[in-house]
């Protein structure tokens, strides 16, 4: 009976272990403070805001699944990579799901939506205004240098196009990178998440560019938000889905959401 | 009757209780389960609407109220572009106004994303510093737009909910009628079946025990009607046969009685009979202190009958005399044929006198009817009688002594009664049982010697 009694604790001390050492290693896209040429640097920079929301859905998802998260803010476009080579679990990046990106990793249910809009200076923008009248969208745009953050999939679809519309594209590895090229004139539109642009944006700058033409979610340039995950970690998927569930349910996402942003973006 | 699909036996025979309760119960599993199908029908329609309304109607009318909601940020947003204090608020409401209107919410409303993308322009126009153009009464106009908008798009989103709720409850009152019936169709079923267990297993059942009680207390059964179940029939045949077989018993049974108590030629007591009938009412009269009188008579001139006119003729003598006998006799009064020609008689509740004027009518009747043969011969018929007063004495005695008058009688001429005298203690022992012999068929015994 003692015998038997002693085999099951150590039964449910190695199980229990087990649970306890999930471990995870979370990837979350980093953001540099925007500095226009000339000018300060913003006071409050509103630019890493998404960077703490996300960092806020990574701790409360680790919470829920009872895992002990490793954090670290590589570039957008290190971040699929690390996954796929195992160096991470789960890839905060705001990321939007194509068939090229399912390829490699997994995704989550959906955390938000995006829509992609193109930015630039308004005198730039008059001088490529469409021959034809009418407003001036990512469709109608030729000959122009196009700058988008490297592997996102703005940049993605101007490569595709670029050869069609006579479009140089320039890539940078932040939005704030892609904002800091319009300000250099090394590029005369940026075609960036809308989020991504407007928490990039400085309200207090004297000059700031402006958002150029409707916001799309065509070719794959909005739609919803995952995290990456593993391909080969379905349990994972899973448990991180019911893990987002559960904070919708109970409200914990959109307080979570109304921390960080003023308005509604999910 | 049975439908001409049964099987021919089930049609003449009877139905198997076992098979016609399993076909009931198989027809009646088909129809439940037909309608349990099409109750499955109305409770998959609601499963599936409901599922529908969590999974998709209510994720819509949320996505349209969080949608009205940033339709009305956006409005508030543009008073904000129109009323900001500083340039650089004015940039931040605009900033904000552009990525509201960015929004894949608005983008997906085809409404909502012009008015949307109108009020963007509009309000970037408004917000360059350079601007001089009064905006008020287009911005009102905006405004209020985007006010209706919201209202819309709510309602919109409720209308989803109350559509599919509406379509739920139309659902479920069609499950509950449905529902309804189902239960209406068990109640028949089983009232049908109780009615038939009553009708073909408790009825017969019951008719069963009272034909078996009618057997137990001797009475006559009714006949039982054609049973329905064969295992009911079997069984009531067998009672039948039971009830058969006990009458027979019982008839001959009765026969037997008859002919061991019964004279079959003049249909009178046997002797036996008559002496332990008479045995026992001495003894009651004795008991209770009360008149019996006993009496032996012999025919007359039986012998010569016999021997003119055959034994036939005198076998119809004495069944005319018994006739006459029965006639006469009060129903209180017994008689047998003791043997031969002879019979022997008790008076109960009858004292001597009395039994005097029984038996000399007795004589009277039977002289006067004669016996007409078939050649016009008229027989003439009498009878002499012995009377003797019981008393104390045993019935042996009493009958010695009336067969001591009977003699009497015969000797003083025939066809008269005489009364034998009250027994003495000598003459009459109590304790004789020697009783007198009956004559042998035919003539008068020898030892008698009447005249």
């Amino acid at each position: 009976m003692a015998r038997t009694l002693r085999a099951l604790c150590c039964a449910a001390a190695i199980w229990a272990g087990g649970a306890n050492a999930l471990e995870l290693h979370v990837a979350i896209a980093r953001s540099t403070v925007l500095q226009a040429p000339g000018e300060a640097p913003a006071k409050s920079s509103r630019v890493s805001l998404l960077v703490d929301f996300n960092l806020a859905v990574a701790r409360e998802t680790c919470r829920r699944i009872s895992a002990r998260c490793v954090f670290s803010y590589p570039d957008f476009a290190a971040i699929i990579p690390g996954i796929e080579s195992r160096l991470f679990q789960l890839g905060f990046g705001s990321y939007l799901r194509t068939p090229e990106r399912e390829a490699r990793v997994a995704f989550s249910d959906a955390l938000w939506r995006s829509s992609s809009r193109l930015l630039a200076f308004t005198p730039v923008a008059a001088r490529f205004a469409a021959p034809a009248g009418g407003e001036l969208t990512v469709e109608k745009l030729r000959d122009a240098r196009v700058v988008s953050i490297s592997d996102s999939q703005q940049y993605a679809y101007l490569q595709s196009v670029a050869a069609s519309q006579n479009l140089q594209v320039v890539g940078r590895s932040t939005t704030s990178a892609c904002l800091e090229a319009l300000y250099g004139e090394q590029a005369d539109f940026a075609l960036l998440s809308v989020l991504g642009a407007f928490l990039a944006l400085d309200p207090t700058a004297s000059r700031t560019p402006s958002f150029i033409g409707p916001g799309t979610v065509a070719h794959g340039l909005g739609g919803s938000v995952h995290i990456a995950l593993p391909r080969d970690d379905e349990k994972l998927r899973q448990t991180v889905n019911a893990a987002l569930a559960a904070m919708h349910r109970d409200g914990s996402y959109q307080r979570l959401w109304r921390r960080y942003f003023p308005y509604d973006f999910y | 009757m049975a439908p001409r699909f049964f099987p021919e036996r089930w049609r003449n025979g009877g139905w198997p209780a076992g098979k016609a309760f399993a076909f009931i119960g198989g027809v009646f599993g088909s129809i439940f389960l037909a309608l349990l199908i099409w109750l499955a029908a109305d409770q998959r329609v609601v499963l599936e609407r409901s599922q529908r309304l969590l999974d998709k109607t209510v994720p819509s009318t949320l996505e349209q109220f969080r949608l009205a909601r940033n339709v009305e940020q956006l409005r508030l947003e543009g008073e904000r572009v129109l009323s900001g204090p500083t340039p650089v608020a004015r940039q931040q409401a605009l900033f904000i106004v552009s990525l509201l209107a960015s929004h894949p919410a608005l983008l997906a409303d085809a409404r909502a994303a012009a008015l949307a993308h109108e009020v963007e322009a509009f309000l970037a126009r408004a917000a360059r510093a350079d601007s001089k153009v009064d905006d008020s009464a287009e911005w009102a106009t905006l405004s209020n737009r985007l006010s209706l908008l919201a209202d819309d798009v709510s309602i919109d989103g409720v209308n989803l909910a109350t559509d599919d709720l509406r379509q739920m409850a139309a659902t479920m009152a069609s499950s509950r009628v449905r529902l309804a019936i189902v239960l209406a169709v068990v109640a028949a079923f089983v009232g049908a079946i109780l009615f038939l267990i009553h009708r073909y297993l408790i009825r017969p059942l019951q008719a069963m025990d009272e034909a078996l009680s009618a057997l137990r207390s001797g009475q006559a059964s009714k006949p039982f009607a054609t049973a329905l179940m064969r295992e009911i029939g079997a069984v009531e045949g067998a009672i039948g046969e039971l009830r058969e077989a006990m009458h027979e018993k019982e008839q001959a049974a009765r026969q037997l009685l008859l002919l061991a108590t019964i004279d079959d030629l003049t249909g009178m007591f046997n002797r036996r009979h008559f002496m332990a009938l008479a045995d026992e009412e001495i003894k009651r009269a004795q008991r209770y202190d009360r008149p019996i009188c006993v009496a032996m008579a012999d025919l007359d001139f039986f012998k010569q009958i016999n021997d003119n006119y055959g034994h036939a003729v005198g076998d119809l003598v004495l069944q005319s005399v018994a006739q006459v006998i029965e006639k006469t006799l009060r129903q209180s009064d017994w008689v047998c044929r003791y043997g031969g020609e002879e019979f022997a008689f008790l008076f109960p509740e009858t004292g001597v006198e009395e039994a005097h004027r029984l038996a000399d009518r007795l004589c009277q009747r039977v002289a006067r009817n004669p016996l007409e043969l078939a050649n016009d011969v008229c027989l003439p018929i009498t009878l002499s009688l012995g009377l003797a007063d019981v008393g104390s004495a045993s019935l042996a005695a009493a009958l010695r002594r009336a067969d001591t008058a009977l003699y009497e009688a015969k000797r003083q001429g025939r066809n008269r009664v005489a009364i034998a005298p009250l027994a003495t203690a000598a003459a009459d022992p109590a304790s004789s049982s020697v009783e007198p012999q009956p004559p042998a068929a035919g003539p008068d015994p020898p030892a008698r010697s009447r005249p």
